[in-house]
């Protein structure tokens, strides 16, 4: 993890660009979540704090009576002894007729004043407000009409009802009851206002929400405001805000943990992959990428084993190469060596002088087959070879092939008998194609039994064009057929003679691979082996072009 | 000394074969591991050397039938540079020494004197029998003090018998030590050889240094 390298620092930012973006979502909708939870929750704690208002309000609505203009307010401290007390007290103020300050909370000190707002359509209204004593606060503001008493609940009652008239519940809120709306007599009421005590009830249905502009003149108004401190309101809510933060930290950071693990457990086969990468070296090519990836991952570890397969095998074929020259090459390198120390001890021994540069001569053929072939078989190996096209007329070739060896073959006793069709003529790799051939004859010549004849023919077969070669052997059996194109594979007998590596026949393979010629051999019972090629009908026919060919 | 060397390469035989004739050892040839043992279970050698990759049967089967039959002939194996198991194996089978192709030919000979020198015991080259003295290294002879020349014929022979003192040797086991084991000697050729050789180191003052034991053969004391 130390390097600076591109890929590491692409590898930690994966894994940092996840955790971050996933921390910062969740952070989000934390955040958002939480927000709108203190919303409805802040709501809610000031709903409940509005609705005591509201019902004390109500409490004194109920309390507040009047009777010929004489508004009582029935405010016992006992029962309420939050308008009196010295610490946090509540407040009230009520008025009459919207100016006449009526009635006050022990609280409220003479000379001050609640604050009132004027209210044209509303008849309650609750909002924040600064008390007296310069706390902060909330109040309820309330327009009634106090209700009317005239001494005897009970007669009246039923007076009302045996007029038809519904007696207005105490309730606040405009569907609280049925008030059944004055006669259209309501004007021709007694207007007398002074002190009329005894004025029973004309029947008008009456309620703190009656508008006291259809009640006319004669019946008083009232507001009210009381006032609360919101202290403990707040507090809640300052306590519900730590709690919700606190928690949302808390869960902020086992969110984080968790995404943390996760993403790291979740990056984990990259790490896996790309460690075991790290550990390759160029001298460890056999090492592939091993486990078992995620569906992700696979093309790149299947692609990569791929490529360290392909480089493998290059690195294998370049040290077989290598070490195929040296040990090919070994025999006659110590026979220049033994000869020219040898040689240069006695060098007074004329025949063995001569003797000696015809052997050098030999000897630098040998090495120069050799190492021919084996670069024409590592390039066929490597896929570097291409097969050209060009129209070659095989009749030409072969004695061509054979003039290039008669002279040693002769010296074996060996001839050719060829019987190829003169007007046969291939689109095929002229070079390959001779070499083919060449190490066919040189087989044949080196190798058959002395004294024999080579024959090679051509003859129609099913696909296209059999081209064999035939010559007498001497110690071939079945057994050894199926090593014949092994590379270096020579019968023993070939083998002391000094001459080639046993890849002539492994390099017929290889072009003819290259060619897309078929190659066969068979022997006979009488000890003719014979090798046969399969020259494809498309091989006959006319085609432009170069055509590659990958070898292997 | 007589030595057998089996090697597959022609070119390898031929121009060992001639130096290491011409350095004063005896040599036979094979081509194969067959023609090898076949040699070996028809005389007697001083030394093997013996190419590891052979057709019929191979270097080290060889060696191995050898010591299999109790021989003890002193064995120079000859190997590739990348046969290390090979000369491992060969070195437990009981090859004594090993030789990586391509190899100096000078290194060979002394190798090979080395041997010899095991063989007969004698870790120092120089060997002295009265007032002759043999140096076996550098194939010189001097007689008090005065260098003697001989043939190479004589002085394998002189050397023979020197590294064989006290050991009554028979004619049949000179010619066979002395000449490739194929060849056709004459039977007297090594009385001739016998008495030049006492004439050249001969000293007055001396006792003969070559013996003749009737009927069994020749012996230097």
């Amino acid at each position: 993890m130390s390097s600076n390298s591109s890929a590491t620092r692409n590898a930690h930012s994966l894994r940092s660009r996840l955790t971050r973006s996933l921390l910062v979502g969740t952070g989000l909708l934390l955040l958002v979540t939480g927000l709108i939870l203190a919303h409805f929750v802040e709501s809610w704690l000031i709903g409940e704090f509005d609705r005591g208002l509201e019902a004390k309000a109500r409490t004194f609505v109920s309390l507040t009576e009047q009777e010929d203009l004489v508004v009582e307010l029935d405010y016992v401290e006992e029962f309420l002894p939050e308008f009196a007390r010295d610490e946090d007290p509540e407040y009230f103020q009520m008025w009459l007729d919207e100016s006449e300050d009526f009635a006050r909370s022990p609280s409220l000190e003479s000379g001050r004043s609640l604050s009132r707002d004027g209210m044209r359509e509303a008849r309650l209204r609750i909002r924040d407000v600064r008390l007296p004593d310069g706390r902060d606060g909330r109040q309820v503001q309330v327009e009634f009409v106090p209700l009317i008493d005239d001494g005897d609940d009970e007669e009246d009652l039923e007076e009302c009802r045996s007029m038809g008239f519904v007696q207005a519940s105490s309730q606040t809120g405009p569907a609280a009851e049925e008030v059944v709306g004055a006669d259209d007599d309501a004007g021709d009421r007694d207007e007398s206002d002074a002190g009329d005590e005894d004025d029973e009830a004309d029947g008008e249905g009456l309620g703190e929400n009656l508008d006291p502009t259809v009640v006319g003149a004669g019946y008083r108004s009232a507001s009210l405001v009381i006032a609360r401190g919101r202290d403990e309101l707040d507090e809640r809510i300052l306590f519900f805000r730590l709690a919700l933060g606190s928690v949302a930290l808390l869960l902020m950071g086992a969110i984080t943990l968790l995404v943390r693990w996760t993403v790291r457990a979740g990056l984990a086969p990259v790490e896996r992959v790309s460690s075991q990468v790290e550990a390759m070296g160029a001298d460890q090519l056999e090492l592939r990428i091993e486990g078992d990836p995620p569906a992700e991952l696979v093309p790149l570890v299947d692609k990569l084993n791929q490529l360290l397969g392909r480089l493998e095998a290059a690195f294998e074929r370049e040290r077989r190469f290598s070490s195929d020259v040296a040990h090919e090459l070994r025999t006659p390198i110590s026979e220049l060596k033994s000869l020219s120390d040898v040689g240069g001890r006695w060098p007074g021994d004329r025949e063995s002088v001569q003797e000696f540069f015809d052997d050098v001569r030999h000897i630098s053929g040998h090495m120069d087959e050799i190492v021919g072939q084996l670069l024409a078989l590592a390039r066929a190996d490597a896929g570097l070879e291409v097969a050209a096209k060009d129209a070659v007329r095989l009749r030409a070739l072969v004695d061509e092939v054979w003039r290039g060896i008669e002279h040693d073959a002769n010296a074996r006793g060996m001839d050719l008998e060829c019987e190829v069709d003169p007007e046969l003529t291939l689109r095929s790799d002229p070079g390959k194609l001779e070499r083919i051939v060449q190490n066919l004859l040189i087989n044949a010549a080196r190798y058959g039994e002395e004294g024999g004849t080579i024959g090679v023919r051509s003859r129609k077969a099913p696909g296209g064009v059999a081209l064999s070669f035939s010559n007498p052997t001497v110690d071939l059996e079945d057994g050894d057929l199926s090593r014949l194109f092994d590379r270096f594979w020579r019968k023993d007998s070939a083998r002391s003679s000094g001459d080639g590596a046993g890849l002539g026949l492994a390099l017929v393979r290889a072009f003819s691979d290259l060619l897309g010629i078929a190659v066969d051999v068979k022997l006979a019972e009488d000890g003719h082996v014979t090798f046969t090629l399969t020259i494809p009908d498309a091989a006959l026919t006319r085609e432009d072009g170069g055509r590659r060919v990958a070898a292997g | 000394m007589k030595v057998l060397l089996v090697e597959d390469s022609e070119r390898l035989r031929r121009s060992l074969a001639l130096g290491l004739g011409n350095s004063g050892f005896t040599v036979d040839t094979a081509a194969d591991g067959a023609e090898g043992l076949e040699f070996l279970a028809s005389y007697d050698y001083d030394a093997l050397v013996l190419d590891l990759m052979l057709p019929k049967v191979p270097g080290l089967e060889v060696l191995r039938r050898l010591r299999e039959e109790g021989s003890d002939l002193h064995v120079l194996i000859l190997s590739a540079r990348d046969q290390v198991q090979d000369r491992v194996k060969g070195l437990e089978y009981g090859a004594d020494d090993y030789l990586i192709k391509p190899f100096d030919f000078d290194e060979l000979c002394a190798r090979l004197h080395a041997l010899m020198r095991r063989r007969y015991r004698a870790k120092n080259p120089r060997l002295q029998l009265g007032a002759v003295e043999i140096d076996t290294s550098g194939k010189k002879v001097w007689k008090s003090g005065e260098p003697v020349h001989l043939t190479p014929t004589e002085y394998q022979l002189l050397e023979y018998l020197a590294l064989r003192r006290g050991r009554v040797t028979s004619q049949g086991q000179l010619i066979e030590h002395l000449y490739p084991s194929e060849s056709e000697v004459g039977s007297n050729v090594i009385e001739v050889v016998v008495s030049t050789l006492r004439k050249k180191t001969h000293d007055p003052g001396s006792p003969p240094l070559l013996e003749t034991r009737r009927g069994f053969g020749y012996v230097i004391e």
